[in-house]
């Protein structure tokens, strides 16, 4: 569904990403953890296309996208939610998702008709509101919402695009163990027909979701996978879960 | 006409001399832009004020050289007044609304200078030293053009040197290539900005003298040379010295060619070339390298 | 933001009082409606880029200079029909903006204001020169529009009003379809947060082009009014103290309102006038107060006055 081949990428002298390969299976749920800095969200940058690989290839539903511009993998069904919130601050909730929703439906270009008429963007945005646990906030305005609200409608906003694969960059970053839990639900009780690959650092969430794991370290792979091959995993161990 | 060079080198020269111009221009708005994202719009504004500051120099101490040494330093004393009083408190606001103010205040200095000086154009005369001209292959040529050159060159290899081989210069290299991890270090960016920012002022300033006796002081001299001074900013990449270097000999030389040989179209020739470099290198010639968090 | 409903009732608040108004003035006072009308519609089509898509252009005079010589040119050169004329420029401008657009739109905040301002002053050199178009001596002799059939005689100051009135609510009205549309939403979506915009699909340069193009045109449909009221135009049209005074209507009237310049026109037109009468030094008033309102109310008066009428509302309730 989702492979990259021998991803390179440097910032002047530092190289983040250093020949970074991995194939996810349609409908496998990745974790893709690692200490601060081992480039991780640059990877995800990667994958989306927010930064140009030095060399390496991305394939995505069979399609080589490795040139594709961030909005053309949308587009093609490649959805992303930001370790930091970012969200159209200015509107609620609602609008948020039916924004998300008419980009998705391809009514962009249409400058003629009211956004209200289209009640089927609305119904479309109270499914995933509902979805995400913000069923009852929907006029509430995104600056007014809790954090961990807004944490929810980051996660909403990339499933309103009704993507084929979803990257979720530490989506329980800063979160209440409440708010941990019911991200976790949300995430599990994504539909099995969705690929999902999961940047974490809360190993409790990353061992309940994840079928594979893979480590990554400075730049490049430095295990893969399931989780008891994981946690027996010496090496990982030492470098990453900070095990004796 | 165009193969002669006897043209070819006097124009050449005007050139190198409307470089040298716009490089004192450039070079403050451009750190400035580099390091904080902000671009002020009076820049043109405190050359005006320079060129006119230098006139009452001249008037009242009679001497050129004064007046180049008193007018940068009243020009600096108006952009630090400046930010103390009003830019610094749109700085935490947004750049945008920086941007704006300095906008308003293009407005403000016009019937400032209108108001202290009429609507009337003056001149400087050029120190008695640069006053003549000299033979370049055959033609005379103003001997203070090549002043105005030299003035350029001096002050690249002054602030050359003090980006390389000063604290200022360490720290205003560290805050255009990544702000957030200048400060985080504890290095002053607030002030290094302050301290860029005046010195920025000034050359606008010495700009404004240097200028006076070639072209004419006017209100709307302000408008003229900062859009020129804005294609150098954009073509030659914000935040560096080379890429007001680079910036300003391209745009000084399509300009004054552009002037002679189909004047009608210079200024459409300019924005070809803008656009032209936009499109190829959309940070500018040498742009600024900014470092993303992995 | 301001919302659907708050610009409708500002719409027709302004409606009425422009008609009491051309109701009720003489001769001058039909100059000055005139002079409104045609800088509310410039000021809502920058709007529409500076309010509502966050591109601050210094340079949108072009459009509105392109739009005054292309009429003149076509009437006073090739004695085409005002009506021919006035849809050739109006098409004109929208290409134009088309093609500066087309590049410009890639380019983020302040290198768009440059890059605008840059290209503003260069069509104002380009005309300034070119002997072709008049030079600084500008074009004389531009013919207006041909309302005979209806009986309207546009030579006719208080008809002229009339017609820029309406010219004036047509634009209005084009821009409030456009801005509640799905694409005036994605304006809006891609001015509060690009990167997330485009991840989620939107093809950001694309609705910033039509955004740019629209605006171009509608200026240029401002540009051939101005044209066919003075009948004569010059190189000042597109001069950077227009796009200039432009921007300081929007962002005094209020940014993304639509109606807030609107207003704002009127007020700066008026006090412009009044200021004149008592100073030569209008453009330092001017400056002083658009430093004042962006520091003091950065929002504009729409976004004051609309949170007044909110807290006034809480009040009675």
């Amino acid at each position: 569904m989702l492979c990259a081949d021998g991803l390179q990428k440097r910032f002047g002298a530092l190289v983040v990403t250093r020949n970074v390969s991995f194939a996810l299976e349609p409908g496998e749920r990745r974790a893709l953890i690692g200490p601060n800095g081992a480039g991780k969200t640059t990877l995800f940058d990667l994958l989306t296309g927010e930064q140009r690989v030095d060399a390496g290839r991305i394939e995505f539903n069979s399609r080589d996208i490795t040139a594709d511009t961030p909005d053309a993998r949308a587009r093609a069904g490649l959805g992303r939610s930001f370790q930091r919130n970012s969200l159209f601050a200015g509107m609620s909730v609602a609008e948020n998702l039916v924004t998300a929703a008419a980009l998705a439906s391809g009514i962009g270009k249409v400058f003629w008709k009211p956004l209200v008429r289209y009640t089927r963007l609305r119904a479309k945005a109270e499914e995933i509101a509902n979805a995400v646990g913000l069923g009852d906030a929907m006029d509430v305005g995104v600056e007014a919402l809790p954090y961990g609200f807004q944490r929810q409608l980051e996660v909403g906003l990339a499933l309103a695009l009704d993507p084929v694969a979803l990257l979720l960059d530490e989506p329980t970053a800063g979160m209440s163990p409440e708010e941990t839990v019911a991200m976790k639900a949300l995430i599990a009780g994504l539909p099995r027909s969705l690929t999902v690959l999961v940047i974490e650092h809360d190993m409790d969430v990353v061992f309940d979701i994840a079928d594979h794991i893979t480590v990554l370290d400075a730049g490049s792979i430095l295990f893969e996978g399931t989780p008891e091959e994981v946690r027996g995993s010496a090496e990982v161990r030492a470098r990453y879960l900070g095990e004796a | 006409m165009l193969l002669d060079p006897t043209f070819l080198a006097i124009q050449a020269l005007n050139a190198l001399q409307l470089a040298s111009l716009l490089f004192l221009l450039s070079v403050g708005l451009s750190v400035v832009f580099g390091l904080m994202n902000f671009i002020n719009l009076a820049h043109g504004t405190l050359y005006m004020v320079g060129a006119y500051l230098g006139l009452v120099a001249v008037r009242e101490t009679g001497s050129f050289w004064l007046a180049l040494a008193l007018a940068p330093l009243g020009v600096a004393l108006v952009g630090a007044a400046l930010h103390v009083v009003l830019l610094r408190y749109m700085q935490r606001a947004s750049p945008m609304r920086q941007v704006l103010v300095t906008f308003g205040l293009i407005y403000v200095g016009l019937d400032l200078v209108r108001m202290l000086w009429g609507n009337y154009s003056y001149g400087i005369e050029p120190p008695v030293a640069f006053a003549g001209s000299v033979r370049i292959l055959g033609e005379i040529y103003p001997a203070y053009r090549l002043l105005v050159i030299g003035i350029g060159v001096i002050v690249l290899v002054a602030l050359a040197l003090v980006l390389e081989r000063t604290r200022l210069g360490a720290v205003v290299r560290a805050g255009v290539d990544d702000r957030e991890t200048a400060s985080a270090i504890g290095l002053n960016i607030d002030l290094a900005f302050f301290g860029v920012f005046c010195l920025g002022c000034a050359l606008a300033g010495l700009a404004g003298v240097v200028a006076a006796p070639v072209l004419s002081i006017h209100p709307g001299m302000d408008m003229s040379i900062l859009v020129l001074t804005l294609i150098v900013v954009v073509v030659g990449g914000p935040g560096s010295l080379r890429g007001a270097v680079l910036g300003s000999l391209l745009v000084g030389f399509v300009e004054t060619f552009g002037q002679v040989l189909a004047p009608a179209y210079a200024s459409m020739l300019l924005y070809a070339l803008m656009a032209l470099v936009l499109i190829l290198r959309p940070g500018g010639l040498v742009p600024v390298r900014r470092v993303v968090r992995a | 933001m301001s919302s659907a409903r708050g610009r409708s009732a500002g719409a027709a608040l302004l409606a009425v009082v422009a008609l009491a108004a051309w109701l009720s003035v003489g001769y001058f006072g039909y100059e000055l409606i005139t002079e409104i009308a045609i800088l509310a519609i410039f000021a809502m089509s920058l709007d529409l880029l500076v309010g509502f898509a966050g591109m601050v252009s210094l340079g949108h005079a072009a459009f509105y200079g392109i739009g005054a010589y292309a009429i003149a040119a076509c009437t006073t050169m090739l004695g085409w029909s005002a009506f021919s004329a006035m849809v050739l420029a109006v098409a004109a401008s929208a290409a134009v903006a088309g093609i500066v657009g087309a590049f410009a739109v890639r380019l983020g905040g302040v290198f768009f204001i440059m890059v605008t301002l840059a290209v503003g002053e260069a069509v104002h050199a380009y005309l300034f020169k070119a002997r072709a178009f008049g030079g600084d001596d500008g074009l004389a002799g531009v013919t207006q529009l041909d309302l005979g059939a209806i009986g309207i005689d546009l030579a006719d100051p208080r008809a002229f009003a009339a017609f820029a009135l309406m010219a004036t609510g047509l634009s209005y009205a084009i821009l409030e379809t456009v801005v509640r549309s799905p694409f005036g939403c994605l304006l809006v979506a891609i001015h509060q947060n690009e990167r997330r915009a485009r991840a989620l699909g939107c093809r950001v340069e694309r609705v910033k082009l039509g955004a740019f193009t629209l605006a171009g045109a509608l200026a240029g449909l401002a540009g051939t009014l101005t044209a066919q009221h003075t009948r004569f135009i010059s190189p000042e049209l597109l001069a950077w103290t227009v796009s200039g005074e432009a921007l300081i209507v929007v962002i005094v009237g209020g940014m993304g309102s639509l109606v807030g310049p609107a207003a704002g026109a009127a007020v700066i037109v008026l006090a412009k006038h009044w200021v004149s009468g008592a100073t030569e030094f209008w453009m330092l008033c001017m400056g002083l107060a658009f430093i004042a309102v962006v520091v003091l109310a950065p929002n504009g008066l729409y976004a004051s006055l609309a949170a007044l009428l909110r807290r006034l509302r809480r009040v009675v309730r």
